[in-house]
């Protein structure tokens, strides 16, 4: 059975000592912690290593176009689809796997479209050298896709009626404010690397408790106390470094 | 429970007044005894919102109860609810579990809360976290505080407001109110607390306290006695000075 992140955050906070009804580290806190970290971590997992273990594919996300400009990337007239999750931002769009036009019923004897209709990546300042040569000119047979933010506009496609994309993303974690986080489901993380993660977010909750007691505003008024002196110092800094820097 | 004949007794041994009419149970030991009561439970006040406590120090006066929300997330935690005053809040735990397991009620107006005396107590799997006021109004805008409405997942975490009246002139929650956050509308909560004791009446109650605490009462009763007598001498600083070792050991 995979780890889950509630087994993760339960390990942290008894290992911070917080696990009173006074803590001052809550378990979303430590959670938006273990979720940052585990990121940084499994993007760096996934760009060494030739894996599908992290591809999430979404078979049918469909083609839109916006009526009217809006805000930053909401290009009316063009034909898009939005990132169904948050990518991780890989060199080149890596963070896509793949793309290709979806049909839920093929002719039998046919290759699979996401083998053969496929869309290749460009750019926006790229995609004008395409129309030069007619074999690389996008068409519905040699469509393209740029990324723009959140969406993902398609090249080739302005005079079919597609309908639906097929993509393969590499998608980064959910953050704690999403409505559909179950910290009980499984945690899409490589297992091999949680003592890793651990240990960065012991290092960054050991830190942040040792936050002087005279820097913390407990809320309370008083005019006796003393105004700090003391210097933070990094939990991780050498003793020869703290005697120097003094 | 401390018989309040042993620590009487107790008092009138170190008084030397065995036998004697010099000092009267309802005019000296009941309301020295009643006001070391009261200051203890001064102290205890202090530790509690310092620090937390060992609730076994004070088993005798520990109770669960099991409340209904009222529509704005609040209970009535009032004398009149409860047939006792609340010392102090130990414990709020929303979404109990209950023998027996029982649906909500309804409930006539739209602030009415209810003392659920028909039902016990058996658990919960979170609990709130006391709020100040001043915290109150900040954790609805901060995501990672108890509290925080906006968080709707697994990772959501409670928060309660101390006890206060909202009363108005169109809203009668019945007196004193708790708040929890985020909103639990007709919602049953488990709140542990512990009740004011009583006062001692007749030389045959007992104080609500537990047995540990027998040489404290007795000594801030004698402490009481010693200033109503004028008397700065030696009882006054023995007696002081005891209770400023218990003191630091409860602290």
């Amino acid at each position: 059975m995979q780890t889950t992140l509630k087994t993760i955050v339960n390990d942290i906070s008894i290992g911070l000592g917080q696990i009173t009804d006074d803590k001052k580290v809550l378990d979303i806190q430590i959670a938006h912690w273990v979720i940052m970290l585990a990121n940084r971590i499994k993007s760096q997992h996934i760009g060494k290593r030739d894996s599908g273990a992290f591809l999430s594919i979404f078979p049918n996300v469909p083609i839109q176009t916006f009526t009217t400009n809006s805000g930053p990337n909401q290009i009316k007239g063009r034909k898009y689809i939005k990132l169904p999750a948050c990518i991780y931002d890989y060199n080149m769009d890596g963070g896509i796997e793949y793309m290709s036009f979806y049909l839920e019923d093929y002719e039998p004897n046919c290759p699979p479209p996401f083998t053969v209709q496929t869309l290749d990546r460009t750019t926006p300042s790229g995609a004008q050298r395409l129309y030069f040569s007619p074999y690389e000119k996008p068409s519905p047979n040699n469509a393209y896709f740029y990324r723009a933010g959140d969406y993902i506009y398609l090249l080739g496609l302005e005079c079919v009626n597609a309908k639906s994309i097929e993509i393969g993303v590499y998608a980064s974690l959910k953050p704690v404010t999403d409505p559909t986080l179950n910290w009980e489901e499984p945690f899409d993380f490589p297992e091999e690397t949680i003592p890793v993660l651990t240990r960065q977010v012991l290092d960054l909750g050991r830190f942040i408790l040792l936050i002087p007691q005279e820097r913390v505003n407990d809320g309370s008024t008083s005019s006796t106390e003393s105004v700090p002196t003391n210097k933070i110092v990094s939990v991780n800094e050498l003793k020869e470094d703290i005697t120097q820097n003094k | 429970m401390i018989p309040i004949q042993t620590v009487v007794t107790r008092m009138e041994a170190q008084l030397d007044a065995e036998g004697s009419d010099r000092y009267l149970f309802d005019q000296d030991y009941r309301p020295a005894i009643n006001s070391a009561k009261d200051w203890i439970v001064s102290i205890f006040k202090h530790v509690f919102a310092d620090k937390s406590v060992s609730e076994e120090s004070l088993r005798d006066l520990v109770y669960t109860r099991v409340f209904q929300t009222s529509e704005f997330s609040r209970i009535n935690v009032d004398k009149a609810t409860l047939g006792h005053d609340i010392w102090s809040i130990l414990s709020v735990n929303p979404n109990a579990r209950t023998y027996p397991n029982s649906t909500i009620i309804a409930q006539l107006k739209p602030e009415d809360s209810t003392y659920r005396t028909d039902l016990t107590y058996l658990d919960s799997e979170t609990f709130a976290k006391r709020l100040s006021v001043e915290e109150w109004e900040n954790m609805k805008t901060n995501i990672f505080a108890a509290g925080n409405p906006s968080i709707s997942n697994s990772l959501k975490s409670y928060g309660y407001v101390s006890p206060g009246n909202y009363g108005s002139l169109g809203y009668d929650g019945g007196g004193t109110e708790i708040e929890i956050s985020p909103a639990l509308d007709n919602k049953l909560v488990g709140i542990r607390y512990l009740k004011y004791p009583n006062d001692v009446s007749l030389i045959t109650d007992n104080l609500e306290f537990p047995s540990s605490l027998m040489e404290m009462i007795t000594k801030k009763a004698l402490n009481f006695i010693a200033i109503k007598q004028g008397d700065g001498s030696t009882l006054y600083q023995i007696t002081k000075e005891d209770i400023g070792v218990l003191t630091q050991l409860i602290l």
